[in-house]
């Protein structure tokens, strides 16, 4: 389009606009244009933190879940699901993105026995959580109504350890913290304080704090893949479970695995069950019966490779500590370690799509079985 | 890094570590970057400081404006604030001198001193890691102990705005030499000339006879101007966090490493480029002249369209305007500009232009962006004659679709040298053999579609100024509905700002 082209649209547009009193009739004096300069600069200043406001009422008060997609989403699936079978009792599966990609309960929905009182399993699991997360999902689970009868929490050895970089305050992501979840912040962050700020930051800097989410959630397209948040909840099913990886040979499986093996020897290495994650266990399972639940652990599927990275002293001492975890519990832990082939973990420690569909119809009618009188 | 309006991420020079004050200064305004919440506290400061101040106190005013630049640029680092505070006094002091002796000969010794040591200066920071390495280079390819080791370019710091604050003192020696300004008696007011932030550091480049008169005025606050401060601020600052740091993700893996892409995607990574670098130049620029105008001052507007212009010699009418004006009248007209034969015009094109692409930086990839700029203006007189005695072709070419055709044109031939326009000339040859033969490669994660949006909004919004509209509708538009928009403009930059923001292009040279 040419300048003079351009210039006749211009001059055919503005008597439209003017007669939808979108734009006023007549050219301004110099002095309304300095009144009206006045008048713009004050309006931009006064709506900069007015628009500031809104999107912290927004994103804090109105709609949480834009700021922690993964499990406001979950919770809305939970919602309609516990509505759409209220009879039926509710078994949360509480664990980090082995039990998000390896619990799928659409799985067994379809090979459940059919009667009116199988449990309900619904996944709750996030990604990269370990104990203190895990804990923040639970806490806010149960405080957005979730009526549960069995809560199975994730027990997992590599994200009890909390030394140094394994710390998990250390991968928490303070933009997804919501003010009820405070009272976790100052029990098991060290530095808690600066998550706070963090926090406040993300109050009152509320668009470029949250700019990434809600750029994926608006616009997924803007936004790189590699690192890009929404991998963590873009393919949620209805029943919260998160469809992993699924190699399409042995060779691809087997290189999946290779690419975890250091980071995990690494992290065998030294390993020591870190207090604060038993604390978070323990504090879980209060927590859970405090809603009236019944709780178990659960040990979820490895590969026999995977198994063999773990040194036999760090085997035997989780061993011992969930033992004893689960005698002062008084929860039972269901050992589905090696449940399934290899070939259905993904990476060794993650179930693949095939491997969660054979995994969760075993776990529901383990869970059944365990819990006879919640049924 | 972040972008803007969070907080800036320390630019470490490893230089501020000597005086606390100096320390702690930089820990509040770790880099000179507009796009920054520690820069709006310190302008929002600078500001409420500066007007406070009554107007009939002009020169405190200025003093004002004097600390506060001193400030800025010693928050990066207060040993290179010293440094160009210092040549900026012994510029003044040649200024003086000159002007207090009618004696030719002095006068000349006095200007080449002053333009001597600002060339000095610039040469010993900018090229000299350039020629030492080139000579230790070379020496070792004949087979000569250089008898020095070789510098890491890495660990050349380089003083920010170095090229631009130099060109101003040269100017300024060489028009008081030449009488068409006045020597500045007022050292205060010399000292804002040079160091006024909004420039100091990324341009525009100012002439003392535009800036010095502008310190004479007295300051009222008017609202218009604030209207367009403001206005220029918003508008440098979407573009910058919003386009240019968003048009990145596509063009910087692809330029850091060429030979792993397709070539259709090095294709995209070069069109991002060419919208990156305007929009980040153009966008800091209008930051620039935004902030100058809150305080009162007019910088000289350093963008007008250029990928827009119809042939590369209107490009350079329209694209970083100071830098080609200052090129025009102290390299190409002193050397004999237009008059003269054809050849002896395209060898001070040639020349203008090298110089130009080494005043953007010291390595052959500059130098040769300027030399395929100074080559693509002597194809532009060229073919300039070949259309002159051709009515009918001219005619063609000033339809609309020869001027689309023109502008195209010109467009692809300075997108196609902005692959020049990196250090490393190896990494640009590996693009240009990415885009002429069709190789299989990676592709970014990147959807198109986002950069082709960010074109065509670039592009609407280029067409919608150029035709009056926007200037009708502002004049019109109720002052509510344009100040929220304004706000929402800024809340929707700070949305589209990628995480990992980028420096600006243009604080490296």
């Amino acid at each position: 389009m040419s300048a003079a082209t351009a210039a006749t649209a211009a001059n055919r547009l503005l008597p439209r606009l003017r007669s939808v009193g979108v734009v006023t009739s007549a050219a301004p004096s110099a002095r309304s244009k300095r009144r009206a300069a006045r008048g713009l600069v004050l309006w931009f200043v006064l709506a900069v933190p007015l628009l500031h406001a809104l999107g912290a009422l927004a994103v804090h008060v109105v709609w949480p879940h834009l700021r922690d997609p993964e499990y406001g989403r979950r919770a809305n699936r939970l919602a309609a699901r516990t509505a759409e079978h209220p009879a039926r009792p509710l078994v949360l599966v509480v664990g980090s993105s082995r039990t998000a990609m390896g619990v799928n309960p659409a799985a067994w929905e379809a090979a459940r026995p059919g009667a009116p009182n199988d449990p309900l399993l619904f996944n709750l699991g996030t990604v990269g959580a370990g104990p203190v997360q895990q804990l923040i999902a639970l806490r806010r689970a149960l405080a957005d109504g979730a009526k549960s009868a069995v809560v199975l929490l994730e027990y997992w050895p590599p994200l009890l350890r909390t030394d140094g970089e394994y710390a998990e305050w250390r991968r928490t992501d303070a933009r997804r913290l919501r003010d009820s979840d405070l009272p976790v912040v100052r029990d098991y962050f060290p530095d808690s304080g600066a998550t706070e700020r963090e926090m406040a930051r993300a109050r009152y800097d509320v668009f470029r704090f949250n700019c990434s989410r809600l750029l994926t959630q608006a616009a997924p397209c803007m936004v790189p893949k590699p690192g890009r948040a929404d991998v963590a909840w873009a393919d949620l099913d209805r029943w919260g479970w998160l469809p992993g990886m699924e190699p399409k040979t042995e060779s691809d499986r087997r290189a999946l695995v290779e690419h975890y093996r250091d980071e995990y020897r690494r992290r065998f290495a030294g390993h020591a069950i870190g207090a604060d994650a038993t604390r978070a266990l323990r504090e879980s399972v209060t927590a859970a019966r405090a809603a009236g639940a019944r709780v178990a652990f659960v040990v979820l599927p490895e590969s026999a490779e995977f198994r063999a990275w773990c040194p036999p002293e760090v085997e035997a001492a989780a061993r011992e500590h969930l033992a004893a975890l689960s005698t002062e519990c008084g929860a039972p832990v269901i050992h589905a370690r090696d449940w399934e082939p290899d070939a259905h973990l993904a990476d060794g420690f993650h179930l693949s799509r095939t491997g969660s569909q054979a995994f969760t119809p075993k776990l529901g009618t383990e869970v059944s079985r365990a819990f006879p009188q919640v049924r | 890094m972040h972008s803007l309006l969070a907080d800036a991420p320390a630019h470490d020079a490893g230089f501020t570590s000597g005086l606390a004050y100096f320390r702690w200064l930089h820990d509040l305004l770790p880099a000179p970057f507009f796009h920054t919440q520690a820069f709006l506290a310190f302008f929002a400061l600078v500001l409420a400081v500066y007007w406070t101040v009554p107007r009939r106190f002009q020169m405190t005013r200025i003093w004002v404006l004097v600390i506060a630049s001193f400030h800025f640029y010693a928050a990066w680092s207060f040993e290179l604030a010293f440094l160009v505070t210092g040549t900026t006094f012994a510029d003044y002091l040649f200024g003086r001198a000159m002007g207090s002796t009618d004696r030719p000969r002095v006068r000349k010794l006095l200007a080449t001193a002053s333009v001597c040591m600002n060339l000095g200066v610039l040469c010993y920071f900018k090229y000299r890691g350039f020629f030492l390495n080139e000579l230790y280079e070379g020496m070792r390819a004949l087979g000569m102990d250089p008898g020095f080791t070789k510098l890491n370019p890495l660990e050349v710091i380089v003083p920010f705005g170095i090229s631009f604050y130099t060109f101003e003192a040269i100017s300024y020696a060489v028009d008081v030499y030449k009488r068409k300004i006045e020597p500045e008696k007022s050292l205060p007011r010399f000292l804002l000339f040079i160091l006024f932030f909004p420039h100091l550091v990324a341009g525009p480049i100012v002439r003392a006879g535009d800036f010095l008169v502008q310190t004479r005025r007295p300051k009222r606050w008017n609202w218009l101007r604030v209207q367009l401060g403001v206005q220029l601020f918003l508008v440098g600052a979407f573009k910058k966090m919003a386009i240019a740091d968003r048009m990145a993700l596509y063009c910087d893996p692809v330029f850091k490493d060429p030979d792993a892409f397709g070539t259709v995607t090095v294709w995209f990574a070069v069109l991002a480029y060419a919208v990156r670098i305007y929009c980040d130049f153009s966008g800091y620029s209008d930051m620039a002249l935004g902030a100058a105008h809150l305080l009162g001052y007019k910088l000289t507007n350093n963008f007008n369209m250029p990928y827009l212009a119809a042939n590369v010699s209107e490009f350079w009418r329209r694209w970083h305007i100071s830098l080609s004006t200052w090129l025009r009248d102290y390299v190409f007209i002193p050397l004999g500009g237009s008059r003269g034969s054809a050849l002896f015009n395209y060898r001070n094109l040639l020349l203008t232009m090298l110089i130009g692409g080494l005043w953007h930086g010291a390595a052959w990839g500059y130098i040769a962006w300027g030399l395929a700029h100074g080559l693509m203006l002597v194809a532009h007189k060229v073919f300039q004659g070949f259309c002159e005695p051709r009515p009918r072709l001219k005619a063609a070419l000033e339809t609309w679709a020869g001027t689309g055709l023109r502008v195209f044109v010109t467009f692809f031939c300075v997108s196609m040298c902005w692959v020049l326009f990196q250090p490393e000339l190896s990494k640009a040859l590996a693009v240009f053999g990415k885009l002429f033969s069709i190789q299989k490669g990676q592709t970014l994660l990147l959807s198109n579609w986002a950069l082709w949006a960010t074109v065509g909004f670039l592009l609407a919004c280029q067409l919608i100024l150029r035709s009056g509209l926007w200037a009708k509708l502002h004049a019109r538009l109720p002052a509510p509905v344009l100040g929220t928009g304004y706000a929402v403009c800024l809340c929707a930059a700070l949305v589209l700002a990628p995480d990992a923001g980028t420096t600006f292009i243009y604080f490296q040279f």
